[in-house]
């Protein structure tokens, strides 16, 4: 039997592209064959995929992972192979209105071929339930969850950027967030919070955004121009896109992974925030509560004020502290021993 | 005993107190702060970056040293920057065409006519639904069902006979205009458009004598968008003229300008297949009076028996039930 | 405490009379009234008639007159071409840092009397001690200079471009002794000039035999809860800052308080701030009875005589916290309050509306404060005992 994998973009370090590579390395080591096809690969990862036109083989399943337009879903339609969808979710088009009208049409788009993506695929899977809910109400009768896969080893067994390591070796309450500057990523609302927390709570703190701006420059400028606006250069730390050992270092010193984030479909950096053991304190919207599943703390309100005082009890109070930590410990547990049986070749199995 | 004030420390009171206000003012503030006013950043530094105007061309910048360098690698930058957004909008406005000229044909494809369908509704028999108990099993677990083309209003009657709540669409102002006087929760809108824009999701939906009013892409798309707005375990009704009766072809089919084609009800119960429905089922109704058919005579010999059953297989065809409803189940 | 002999000594003022407007010109009236216990006194003054007046005309004739029971002798101004003087002046009361061409123009118009400084050159022996105030006028200046050991200077310091010149690094360190009225301006003083151990804080006398009736006021006035400020209502006494907070502070938190004005020059009031104009000494004293308390947010006050005028009369004050003085006043007193900006101002009006008794706590406070350490008796005193 035969697997192949699609995917629109395929490039390195990117968590759809590394799923990818997951799942391909679990079915080959059940001596399963299986191939990447892709319309757009970046220059490290020509060697691993090839295009998607030259795809043949009238046998084989085929799973198309799927976060944004692409015309592969117009091919895949014509063939007759078994067909399943792997949804990353597509975030909403509103968040971009007034930044980004390229991307507004795009996300646009992706909505509206997504629509009648039931249609093609014989059933859908995807990574949280918040997804799942969305491939129902679009007409998904068959939908599957799965646990994403998360490479801990190379959380675990990197080398720290010590330069990194050096320069946040202070007594600061340092707040992180790992995540693409994005109007939904809303890193916007993080700092009008932080402004509130570092002005009235602690002026001995930081703020670290890290995240490629690539695509969303008109946003980026925006966010600089809030932190000059506020007077918080000496207090915000702006990072691009970064190395694995940079991310690492910053998780190991950071004290606590803080988001506003509007929509996710599943929101890897909790897990790896839980991983490096600070707490996380986290808009509840999309599929953020069930990611952290009991652990780190959840927020309804957007309250500047009320945020911070929950902040500043965090990183004071250290039996409350404590009692987080376990929890994410626990549920981190959870995750890792979900993540590890290979469930979507089981799911494929019994279903094809 | 009467402990002294000391101002120092009511300073600490009001400062604390001050604080708060400030802060309170402060939030205030940033929350009526809209980022997009702000002004923007001197043009964002793009890093090391290779620059990609799209992902298929890709522009390596120069990478010699030499006192050219700087300069012309800054100019390439503004350059790539310029020209991507140039692109970006070109794709941006071409998108926008496309979407406006999509729309533009569909629109002219309707051509209007001038036919007054609720003047004709009230002079011809508009083939009210005698038939709507045989429908109720399907909808008396409904809380929020939905009647597609209710015309004269008889099924919102009916619903409102069973204290079912339901709402109802159609694209006729007339037909709008006196079920809203009548206190019904209606709307006027075209059909399709009505379920493409509306996110409400219904426990029943009911369609009478509209499927033959309808083209084969219309058809299809309005099945395949109330399976869409189906609330599993709920059903869709759809009543339309049977063909399989001839006397229809004497009597409805013909009488209605708007009528495009009547619909084979095997035909209907496989495009409800086909679109998702489950337990896909047929219930004919408005039969005839035995008045009405062709009467068989005695049986008094042999050639009589021939005579009746050839009258039968003659009543079967030309007087068979003159409705026809696909039941399906999402 | 033992009389001293009756020596004479001499005020030395650019211009007398007794109905001269002005702290500093008041002051000296005073203790010309109460030294005079102790001491013969002469004045020693130009024919110049006020501040306001034409500094080249002579309004007195020179020569010798008698005044509020004192000897005054009257010397003609030195009269000059002040074109240049009032420009730079002009810079000056801007608040323009003075530079070296600024300071000889100043000195070279600066109201002066060379008949003055010989009659003092030569008269010096038959005179105990010199008193000079205050400091910027020419008479000051070169008297000083002129009698060194037997000068005492009552500045009347402000921070303010005139105190910056170099010619008062001299004049605050070679006169024999410099009398402050508050701890504050002796701090500026060594700020601009540096410390010296002539320099001494002795207060400034005020005349507590005045009372203020609220009833009186309320009958002709009819206005009841409100706030006073009392001053001239330009930017020296900060009034922008004043009007700009009690209108935020009425837009936030609407209620029937009122801000009460009272002194020269005339603003646009609405129905929250009432502006009286000038009214006379015994209606002021009946407004500050009849109000809540006493807002004074001026930058430069060197003594504040309306804020201990509020505390003799048990009113609550609200100051500036960057006026060194009358924080001086608040802390020493434990009498007032001191705000640094809109949100320490309006939690401070909230704290008192809220806390009645702990206001008229405080302005008991300052009556105590006031009564204790700024009656003319003990000011006297100071004086005397530190002219030792």
């Amino acid at each position: 039997m035969r697997i192949d994998q699609f995917v629109s973009n395929f490039s390195f370090g990117d968590a759809v592209s590394n799923n990818v590579r997951y799942i391909k390395k679990e079915l080959n080591k059940r001596g399963i064959k299986s191939d990447i096809f892709t319309q757009y690969r970046d220059q490290y990862s020509e060697k691993e995929c090839k295009i998607y036109t030259e795809f043949s083989d009238k046998n084989a399943v085929i799973i198309m992972h799927s976060s944004t337009y692409s015309d592969i879903h117009n091919f895949l339609e014509k063939l007759n192979n078994k067909k399943i969808l792997f949804y990353h979710n597509i975030t909403p088009s509103k968040f971009f209105i007034g930044f980004n009208d390229f991307f507004v049409t795009h996300l646009e788009k992706a909505r509206n071929q997504l629509k009648n993506l039931y249609k093609i695929y014989d059933f859908a899977v995807s990574v949280s339930e918040f997804n799942i809910q969305e491939l129902k109400e679009i007409g998904f009768k068959k939908v599957f969850k799965v646990p994403l896969f998360i490479d801990f080893n190379k959380l675990k067994y990197t080398n720290f950027d010590n330069e990194i390591l050096n320069k946040y070796n202070t007594n600061e309450d340092k707040l992180f967030f790992l995540g693409r500057f994005a109007p939904n990523k809303k890193q916007d609302d993080i700092i009008k919070t932080f402004y509130i927390y570092n002005k009235y709570f602690n002026q001995n703190s930081r703020l670290i955004l890290a995240g490629d701006y690539k695509g969303q420059e008109n946003y980026y400028s925006k966010i600089l121009s809030l932190i000059k606006h506020l007077s918080l250069e000496n207090f915000v730390d702006i990072y691009g896109k970064i190395s694995n050992e940079t991310m690492c270092s910053l998780y190991k010193k950071s004290n606590l992974f803080f988001s506003m984030s509007e929509h996710e479909g599943f929101f890897v950096p909790v897990m790896e925030a839980y991983f490096f053991n600070i707490p996380v304190f986290a808009y509840d919207f999309g599929a953020v509560k069930e990611t952290m599943n009991n652990g780190g703390i959840l927020f309804n309100n957007k309250d500047f004020i009320v945020l911070s005082e929950e902040i500043f009890k965090i990183l004071n109070d250290k039996i409350y502290l404590k009692e987080i930590l376990n929890k994410q410990k626990s549920s981190l547990s959870k995750f890792v021993s979900e993540c590890n049986d290979f469930k979507l070749y089981q799911i494929i199995l019994e279903n094809i | 005993m009467n402990k002294e004030i000391s101002v120092v420390e009511i300073m600490k009171e009001i400062e604390n107190n001050a604080k708060k206000e400030r802060m309170l003012n402060d939030s205030q503030r940033l929350n009526n702060l809209d980022i997009k006013s702000l002004k923007d950043i001197e043009f964002p530094e793009l890093n090391n970056q290779d620059f990609l105007i799209s992902s298929k061309l890709r522009l390596r910048k120069v990478e010699n040293k030499g006192i050219f360098t700087r300069p012309i690698n800054y100019l390439l930058r503004k350059f790539y920057f310029a020209l991507r957004y140039l692109l970006d909008s070109l794709i941006v406005s071409q998108e926008k065409f496309n979407i406006f000229a999509n729309n533009f044909i569909l629109e002219n494809e309707k051509k209007e006519i001038d036919f007054d369908y609720f003047d004709f509704s009230s002079e011809f028999r508009t083939n009210a639904s005698n038939n709507l108990d045989l429908y109720l099993p399907f909808f008396k677990d409904s809380k929020n069902a939905l009647d597609l083309g209710f015309g004269n209003g008889e099924f919102l009657q009916f619903l409102k006979k069973h204290n079912i709540q339901g709402q109802g669409v159609d694209s006729n102002k007339d037909f709008v205009e006196k079920m809203k006087g009548l206190d019904f929760d209606v709307y006027e809108a075209d059909l399709i458009k009505f379920l493409e824009d509306n996110n409400d999701i219904y426990d029943g939906v009911f369609c009478a004598q509209v499927a033959e009013h309808l083209d084969n892409f219309n058809l299809l798309k309005l099945v395949s968008l109330v399976f869409k707005s189906l609330k599993e375990n709920s059903y869709f009704i759809m009543e339309t003229i049977n063909v399989k009766s001839l006397s229809v072809f004497t009597n409805s089919v013909y009488k209605d300008l708007t009528h495009i084609r009547p619909i084979h009800p095997d035909l209907l119960r496989y495009i409800f297949k086909k679109a998702g429905f489950k337990d896909v089922s047929l219930i004919f109704s408005s039969e005839f009076k035995n008045e009405e058919k062709l009467k068989k005579v005695e049986e008094k010999s042999d050639n009589d028996k021939v005579l009746n059953s050839n009258l039968d297989i003659l009543n079967e065809i030309i007087f068979a039930p003159q409705d026809y409803a696909v039941v399906g189940k999402k | 405490m033992q009389l001293l002999e009756k020596n004479k000594i001499c005020f030395v003022l650019p211009w007398f009379g007794e109905n001269i407007v002005g702290g500093a010109e008041k002051e000296a009236r005073q203790l010309i009234k109460y030294l005079s216990k102790y001491f013969e006194i002469e004045i020693l003054s130009t024919t110049v008639k006020d501040f306001f007046s034409d500094w080249n005309l002579n309004y007195y004739k020179e020569g010798i007159y008698r005044e509020l029971g004192v000897l005054v002798r009257r010397f003609d101004v030195d009269k000059v071409d002040r074109t240049e003087f009032h420009n730079v002046n002009r810079l000056l009361m801007q608040g323009k840092n003075p530079n070296a061409y600024d300071e000889k123009v100043y000195l070279e118009g600066i109201i002066n009397s060379k008949n003055l400084l010989n009659f003092i050159k030569l008269n010096k022996d038959n005179y105990k001690y010199f008193f000079f105030m205050p400091y910027m006028f020419g008479t000051t200046i070169n008297g000083v200079l002129n009698v060194l050991d037997k000068s005492v200077l009552i500045p009347c310091l402000h921070d303010e471009s005139y105190a910056k010149m170099t010619i008062f690094n001299d004049v605050f360190h070679k006169a024999f002794r410099v009398f402050f009225h508050m701890n504050s301006e002796k701090n500026l003083a060594e700020k601009l000039y540096g410390t010296s151990p002539s320099y001494r804080v002795v207060g400034e006398g005020v005349n507590f035999n005045f009372s203020g009736d609220s009833k009186k006021f309320y009958e002709k006035f009819k206005i009841k809860n409100f706030y006073l400020f009392i001053g001239r209502k330009d930017e020296g006494k900060n009034i922008s800052l004043l009007l700009k907070w009690f209108r935020l502070y009425k837009k936030k938190n609407p209620s029937d308080l009122k801000l009460v004005l009272i002194g020269p020059l005339k603003i646009e009031g609405d129905e929250d701030i009432i502006d009286l104009g000038f009214l006379p000494e015994n209606e002021k004293y009946d407004a500050i009875s009849a109000s809540l308390g006493l807002i004074n947010l001026s930058l430069y006050e060197s003594f504040s005589l309306v804020v201990l005028e509020s505390a003799f009369l048990k009113k609550v004050v609200i100051v500036l916290s960057n006026c060194e003085t009358t924080k001086e006043h608040c802390l020493n007193g434990n009498m007032g309050l001191y705000v640094k900006d809109y949100y320490e101002f309006s939690s401070s009006l909230k704290y008192l509306e809220k806390n009645p008794d702990i206001a008229k706590k405080l302005g008991e406070n300052g009556y105590n404060y006031a009564v204790t350490n700024f009656s003319f008796e003990i000011v006297i005193n100071k004086i005397l005992e530190n002219l030792l």
